[in-house]
């Protein structure tokens, strides 16, 4: 078993040397350090993979942390900051239940999940299947029980949990995860049921677990499972329960078949960089319909000749592409429409929390406008399409990279006129939710969210169309080959993920809003006239 | 007018691809650069073009006896497969095409765009067809379309006439003999027939080095295995053989 386990480590480790001598040469200055001979030099790859064998477990702790801090901690004790340190617990404890015990238990199973790891080692390497389920579950879960008891011990010290109960919370998760383990097993050996391919079962259980987890900070009258989770008999038998799962588990004798049926060749999820490219050529395929000229279409046509140049060529893009470029729009007007009316609904039923709620969110939580606008702009769609319809061929002829600046001022013009339509409607329906079920009154709350919501989508159109100019960061597959472009996107995504936990007055956020999106207005025009000739081009 | 490459170098992650080129290419005459898969033809053209950044060298264009650094809109370059936007007509791009070259062109050299499709022998219908339903022989002719219009000094062909069909190549050969007088051409190609049949002159890029190959040779009966040995051997005493044949 431990050669095994040696063996499974050497290869995981090897992988990720190579995947990170590859990642370094895409960053420029670094492609000239670090040669491609590297590849080949022995000496240093297993210098460099002592480090990773070391990196590799404390990132996986790290990611715990963070899971722990800001998944369970922070949302406990920003939304429900006015709550006693008991009562804070409480609600981490049962937030812990549900996505620790219960949702990671049905979407994170290693038993039929398909790796590239494991068709390495079962389908390559011939080894035992069964040999290398019990070294990978066991090591999954003798790992995760560590993590755990030290993320929660740490933070669960700040709600006054002590330390022994932290550990026995560790060991009931990681116990319920075997548990499930062995759920999954019995599914696929009994009906053929491979949980974890249910693509709609799994979000179900996703939005349904965050949902429950999340409730009783919002609507303390939800139901809060944290006095039964904390009783020791419910811990001491979930244990036991996971136990005795462990124990089928390594006594289970047909382990090859349920490798088998996660190690199919043809599974897009062994190589994930071809499921994505392939989902999003999927996502941006036109038919054939789309593209036939009939007589109305060649009218319509017609009609966009008034303009010239980068002009027409933007019209005739977005006149051929209607439904393409219409379909993110659509469904986000459709989604705000639909949660505008949730509202509506929500604020009738709970009408004293309701109101107040949204007279917080309007006062001093607006900044959760950076948030929702990151996700209702359409930049990106909008940029994946311009580059797979209509850049990555024009991008090989030397004028169109020279006129860069032309044509990224005229698509920000019509990027930010679908985004703003977008921020209208939010704004629109978060208005009449306010005044109508949450009891407000017309005031400069309103106005300010509607210059925020408009500025942040002038901000946001900016951030993607910029990005993709400067960084154009897609290959013709359609993967993203960029550091630099995830390293912006993910800064900017994780400080629109903590304007959740801030309270500013909203004529601050409608202010920054603004000062924000024409700051970066300005700074991308320059940078785009200044180098997008040289920086705009196919990889 | 006279395009003058001196000790162009181009090296990738160490490995030298161009290791000195020293050539001259004249106008009124067609160049047929040959080399092995790899020897560096598409390098050199991305060189001379600027889509790469040379390591060393410099390329020079002689006009009425006047010496300048070779510039991008000097070049024209056809690649061997035309990549073209899709979703437009034929008569939209080369409409949208006239449209951002306008100042660049005098006005004597613009004429109505079915003038342009009239040269290439497009059929009418045609041109109000999406350029994704067209054959790879109609997108390389507007791919040439836009050098005809542009007429730049320097035209840079990359396998220019490999997958065409017999009809849409003799046309194109054609097109590139009437183009000659008045540019400098250089094709790329693997075909030694091709080159026999097209060009004045043939330059061979071996070991990341550019050699002449004599007009004798060229059309002698020998020429094929000649350059099929030149092409075989390894090490500089080829270019000193290439430069005696």
């Amino acid at each position: 078993m431990l050669k095994t386990f040696n063996t499974l480590m050497a290869i995981q480790t090897a992988t990720y040397v190579n995947l990170l001598l590859y990642c370094l040469r895409l960053v420029p200055p670094l492609r000239r350090i670090v040669r491609e001979s590297a590849f080949a030099r022995v000496r240093l790859k297993k210098a460099i993979a002592a480090v990773v064998r070391i990196a590799v477990p404390v990132g996986q702790a790290a990611l715990s942390l963070a899971y722990v801090g800001f998944v369970l901690h922070l949302p406990v004790t920003s939304f429900g900051e006015r709550l006693l340190p008991e009562e804070q617990l409480a609600q981490f404890v049962h937030a812990l239940f549900l996505l620790s015990f219960v949702v990671a238990g049905v979407t994170s199973a290693a038993m039929l999940e398909p790796r590239r790891g494991k068709f390495i080692a079962v389908r390559l390497l011939r080894m035992s299947p069964a040999e290398y389920m019990r070294v990978t579950l066991t090591h999954k879960y003798v790992w995760y029980f560590l993590r755990m008891a030290l993320a929660l011990a740490l933070f669960g010290r700040l709600l006054g949990l002590e330390v022994w109960r932290a550990a026995l919370l560790a060991a009931a998760a990681a116990m319920a995860r075997v548990l499930w383990e062995y759920v999954h097993l019995k599914a696929f050996e009994r009906a053929g049921f491979v949980i974890v391919r249910k693509t709609g079962l799994v979000w179900a259980v996703i939005l349904a677990g965050y949902a429950c987890a999340y409730a009783p900070l919002v609507w303390p009258a939800a139901p809060s499972l944290a006095p039964l989770i904390l009783h020791p008999v419910f811990l001491v038998a979930v244990i036991a329960a996971g136990a005795a799962a462990a124990y089928r588990l390594a006594r289970y004798g047909n382990y090859r078949a349920v490798v088998e049926a996660a190690t199919r060749r043809d599974d897009p999820m062994i190589d994930l960089g071809r499921a994505m490219s392939e989902a999003n050529r999927r996502s941006l395929r036109m038919g054939e319909a789309d593209y036939a000229l009939d007589e109305e279409k060649a009218e319509r046509a017609a009609k966009v000749r008034t303009s010239t140049g980068y002009a027409y060529l933007t019209d005739l893009f977005f006149e051929r592409h209607r439904r393409l470029v219409r379909r993110p729009v659509h469904i986000r007007l459709w989604v705000i429409a639909g949660v505008g009316l949730a509202g509506l609904a929500a604020g009738r039923l709970f009408a004293p929390e309701a109101g107040r709620y949204l007279a917080l969110l309007m006062e001093t939580k607006l900044p959760v406008l950076f948030l929702a606008m990151l996700y209702l702009s359409t930049g990106e769609q909008m940029c994946r399409a311009f580059f797979y319809h209509c850049d990555v061929n024009l991008l090989r002829h030397r004028f169109y990279r020279n006129d860069a600046f032309a044509h990224f001022f005229i698509r920000l013009v019509r990027l930010i006129g679908q985004n703003a339509l977008v921020a209208a409607a939010l704004a629109a329906a978060l208005t009449v939710v306010y005044l109508e079920a949450g009891g407000g009154t017309w005031g400069p709350e309103i106005v300010f969210l509607w210059i925020s919501a408009l500025a942040l989508s002038v901000f946001f159109s900016v951030h993607h169309l910029a990005l993709y100019y400067l960084l154009q960061p897609y290959t013709t597959e359609l993967n993203v080959r960029n550091p630099l472009f995830f390293l912006f996107h993910s800064v900017i995504g994780g400080i629109c993920g903590l304007s959740l936990f801030i309270r500013v007055p909203s004529g601050a956020v409608a202010a920054c809003a603004a000062a924000l999106a024409i700051v970066y207005l300005l700074a991308a025009l320059v940078l785009v006239r200044r180098y997008g000739s040289r920086t705009f081009r196919v990889k | 007018m006279r395009l003058k490459l001196e000790g162009i170098e181009k090296r990738f992650d160490g490995k030298e691809v161009l290791r000195g080129i020293d050539a001259t290419f004249e106008q009124g005459k067609i160049y047929g650069l040959l080399g092995r898969n790899g020897a560096g033809k598409t390098t050199l053209f991305n060189c001379l073009s600027g889509e790469l950044k040379m390591d060393g060298g410099s390329a020079w264009l002689e006009e009425n006896g006047s010496l300048r650094p070779l510039e991008e809109k000097d070049v024209g370059y056809v690649y061997s497969t035309p990549i073209l936007p899709e979703f437009l007509t034929g008569y939209e791009f080369l409409s949208f095409f006239l449209d951002i070259n306008r100042e660049r062109l005098k006005p004597e050299d613009v004429r109505p765009i079915d003038d342009y499709f009239d040269l290439m022998g497009m059929a009418k219908d045609d041109r109000h067809r999406l350029i994704k339903g067209y054959s790879h022989g109609m997108k390389n002719k507007l791919q040439m379309l836009l050098i005809l219009i542009t007429r730049p000094p320097v035209i840079l062909l990359d396998e220019p006439l490999t997958s065409f069909d017999v009809i849409v190549a003799l046309e194109m050969k054609n097109l590139l003999k009437e183009m000659k007088a008045g540019h400098i051409l250089v094709f790329s190609t693997h075909i030694l027939q091709l080159a026999t049949d097209l060009c004045d002159e043939i330059v061979l890029l071996h070991n990341g080095k550019l050699s002449a190959v004599s007009g004798e040779l060229l059309r002698s009966p020998e020429f094929e295995q000649s350059i099929i040995e030149l092409l075989k051997d390894e090490g500089p005493e080829v270019e000193n053989r290439a430069e005696n044949v």
